[in-house]
């Protein structure tokens, strides 16, 4: 229960921020320029819709969940506002799931706008028979943000507002590039490999998350694969939030 | 983090798409110049079209050579020359190897064998490059470069923070300074790593 107030809290506060507002009004100037984009193909306005919409619903997914991410706590802290609340009957880690989810709801209602102005733009773009498979590309970027959203928090947890947006902006990049560093590894001596190995493990690998392209050029992905990959996306956040419920739970606050 | 900078960003980011609009456009006019026996008018369409393949996926293409007749030879070629490009930059490419053979298929029909063997060359060329990993493009290999070189400048100034404010009075390290610090040597390792791989 008081999980759930701090995370209608959050909500509250940020659907009041305006910053969300615009930048959800550039995605949706993104994802409706795709359209414009439809005189450079030949019969495949579709699929370049798709492949713009869902480009720009991840990019800007990721932007908004480490913006307020990084400043979920820092806020909190800068305000003062948090000795109000540990003075109160609340554990931390309860605090800190409450803002997360809070922040997940935010992030859902923003990822639903959208994708609905994503399918109002295929919707109009198709003559006949609409392909809305891409749902479950929209799923996985979902969850990819989640992901993203708990590393903000972790970091967050005990640093500063910029770097933790470094921090996470790189956790970002470097995951989905983690397949190039296994294929790296091959170089180094069998030392090198297990370490480089080790890097690779310890990762996220969003590139799991990602079906874009599959899902744009018709490839079947099955929801049992989506599920799978899902469960990797939630295990990871878990993770990623119980070190920051560690972190939090020992922080001294001056 | 401020409302302004953030607008900025959104600012940038539309101006970003611009700029590679244009870098498209002269790509354009590079691939214009290379073959002057046809008319720009002709060309600019397709160039235009297969100028941006290496950004919609490979995919288009085969619809394009399925849906479209007067196709040039040099149209052809150049696709490929993209299709090579956006190869080496996406080794997973889903459909790249069913769409190669398949363009090769159609000209096969189409009574061009010589073309359809040398995209068969041409395919297998780009699939030894993406085994080997062979990011041929030399911007990237500065861009990696540039990045890792940021990184490690990154790294030292850490260092040298945490050297001068990250202990207390009692001459002990302090924790969180630290965390920020292992995990900025972290990143800036698995950085410097990409960059490797990408520049060797």
């Amino acid at each position: 229960m008081r999980i759930f107030a701090i995370a209608l809290n959050t909500f509250k506060e940020a659907v009041r921020d305006k910053v969300l507002y615009s930048l959800i009004f550039f995605a949706l100037l993104m994802i409706s320029l795709g359209t414009l984009l439809d005189r450079i193909t030949i019969g495949q306005t579709d699929k370049l819709i798709k492949d713009f919409g869902l480009a720009s619903i991840s990019i800007f997914g990721v932007m908004i969940a480490i913006f307020v991410g990084i400043g979920l706590v820092f806020k909190e802290i800068d305000k003062r506002t948090i000795y109000t609340i540990i003075a109160k009957p609340i554990h931390r880690w309860q605090f800190l799931i409450g803002k997360y989810c809070g922040l997940l709801l935010t992030l859902l209602v923003e990822v639903l706008v959208m994708a609905g102005g994503l399918v109002l733009m295929v919707r109009l773009s198709c003559t006949s028979g609409c392909d809305y498979s891409f749902w479950k590309a929209i799923v996985l970027i979902y969850v990819e943000i989640s992901l993203i959203t708990a590393v903000a928090l972790l970091f967050s947890s005990f640093s500063t507002p910029f770097l933790s947006g470094i921090f996470t902006l790189s956790i970002y990049v470097i995951g989905h590039l983690t397949e190039d560093l296994k294929a790296f590894s091959v170089r180094f001596d069998e030392f090198g490999q297990r370490m480089v190995g080790l890097v690779y493990y310890v990762l996220p690998n969003l590139e799991w998350l990602n079906v874009k392209a599959m899902v744009v050029h018709g490839q079947p992905v099955s929801v049992h694969e989506i599920l799978w990959r899902m469960s990797y996306g939630v295990s990871y956040s878990l993770g990623l939030l119980l070190t920051a419920m560690l972190i939090f739970q020992k922080r001294e606050f001056k | 983090m401020k409302k302004s900078f953030l607008l900025f960003i959104c600012t940038f980011t539309v101006f970003l798409l611009l700029y590679f609009g244009k870098c498209i456009y002269s790509s354009h006019a590079d691939l214009s110049k290379a073959n002057s026996e046809i008319s720009l008018l002709n060309t600019f369409p397709d160039a235009w079209q297969a100028s941006f393949y290496p950004f919609l996926g490979p995919g288009n293409v085969l619809s394009m050579f399925q849906t479209k007749e007067h196709i040039n030879d040099f149209f052809v070629f150049e696709s490929i020359r993209h299709l090579r490009h956006s190869l080496d930059w996406n080794v997973k490419n889903l459909r790249a190897q069913d769409l190669l053979m398949n363009l090769a298929r159609i000209e096969d029909e189409k009574g061009r064998v010589n073309i359809a063997q040398n995209i068969r060359a041409e395919f297998f060329s780009a699939k030894n490059a993406a085994q080997g990993i062979d990011y041929s493009s030399q911007k990237m290999s500065y861009l990696w470069a540039f990045i890792a070189i940021i990184f490690f400048l990154v790294w030292v100034v850490s260092t040298l923070l945490l050297i001068a404010k990250g202990f207390n009075k009692a001459g002990k390290v302090k924790t969180y300074p630290l965390f920020s610090f292992l995990i900025l040597s972290f990143l800036s390792l698995c950085f410097w790593l990409l960059a490797l791989h990408r520049v060797s």
